[in-house]
């Protein structure tokens, strides 16, 4: 009998985003379908940044916006927790615009005339590209600010901030508005352009989350010694965060694992629970 | 302490179901008689995270 050889690390994570992806377009489906009584705001429902949004709102007046519910702060809930163990791990894993995002940088370099992609090697191709450093670092800042105005503005909202232009509702709403088609495309050409544009330079939620990044106890652990910094792991990352180790502890580490899965060298880059003394990524 | 990277996978699912699971049970949920039709919605989003614990990995 021939026994199937396992599925690779990156082939899960793929499975998994798809799954989400195949479950957001149900949700989306299942409430623009006749017969549904929703007017199509049960996204928010499902989102946990809905969540944020009306945490504010339900600790001042006790109630919780509209379009949203005490699902959205279950879910909030959910994603936190996740994060005090394992850092921003939902934004590599269960995010399903992560997913659409790396999907499209997929799509991007096949575009862009690569045939076939060589895990490790500095893709050939100028799509998707990393923007100058000047520019990169700064912009890493825009996230929190965008996160801070809409949490300010949730105070006095009676519908979430985010609700009209939330790239969620234009990718699975499936009710688009003009407005929501303006965004839709933003979102496909900048995640065309640059990998994981949304994540970071403009998602609230992952802002909210980097903080966890410092504390959380399941981190990636580079060995200094065993590195010899080839630079395999800096062509996989998505979030452009080797330098030159994978900062695993810096705020825009997804805990994707690519840089793991990439490495050539044995035992150089591990997972570990705790607070190791070696080159904890930037720790 | 080393953890078993091919295990990641399962362990963001499972704290992520567990934390779900419990904030419903600590009442976290869709409001009876809502416009949303509480318990179904619930029902449906632990499904659907079972679905890809089971399926998936």
């Amino acid at each position: 009998m021939v026994r199937r050889k396992p599925a690779s690390l990156m082939t899960i994570r793929h499975r998994l985003q798809a799954a989400v992806v195949f479950a957001m377009f149900l949700i989306g489906l299942r409430h623009v379908l006749p017969g549904e009584t929703s007017r199509g705001g049960a996204l928010d429902f499902f989102c946990p940044f809905g969540g944020v949004e009306t945490l504010l709102p339900f600790l001042l007046r006790g109630d919780t916006l509209r379009t949203t519910g005490l699902l959205s702060l279950a879910i909030l809930v959910a994603v936190v927790g996740l994060s005090l163990l394992a850092g921003r791990a939902f934004c590599g894993w269960l995010c399903p615009l992560g997913a659409v995002q790396d999907g499209l940088a997929g799509t991007a370099r096949r575009l862009s005339g690569e045939k076939r992609h060589i895990r490790g090697k500095k893709s050939p191709v100028r799509f998707p590209t990393r923007l100058p450093a000047a520019l990169d670092r700064p912009l890493r800042y825009a996230k929190y600010v965008i996160l801070a105005l809409i949490v300010l503005a949730s105070i006095t909202a009676v519908y979430p901030p985010l609700h009209r232009f939330c790239p969620v509702h234009a990718l699975f709403g499936l009710r688009l508005t003009p407005l929501l088609w303006g965004v839709l495309l933003v979102f496909v050409a900048t995640s065309l352009l640059v990998e994981r544009f949304s994540c970071k330079y403009l998602c609230p939620l992952g802002a909210l989350l980097a903080v966890t990044n410092r504390f959380a106890p399941l981190r990636l652990v580079v060995d200094p010694a065993r590195c010899n910094q080839c630079g395999r792991c800096n062509h996989e990352c998505p979030m452009d965060v080797v330098d030159p180790y994978p900062q695993s502890a810096g705020a825009d580490c997804i805990r994707c694992l690519e840089c793991l899965e990439t490495c050539a060298r044995k035992e150089t880059v591990t997972l570990e629970l705790g607070y190791s003394r070696r080159n904890g990524g930037g720790s | 302490m080393k953890v078993n990277a091919r295990l990641f996978p399962l362990i963001v699912v499972a704290t992520f179901v567990a934390f779900l699971v419990l904030a419903v049970l600590l009442g976290l949920r869709p409001e009876p008689g809502g416009g949303h039709r509480g318990g179904q919605t619930a029902t449906q989003v632990t499904l659907l995270l079972a679905l890809f614990l089971g399926g998936v990995l």
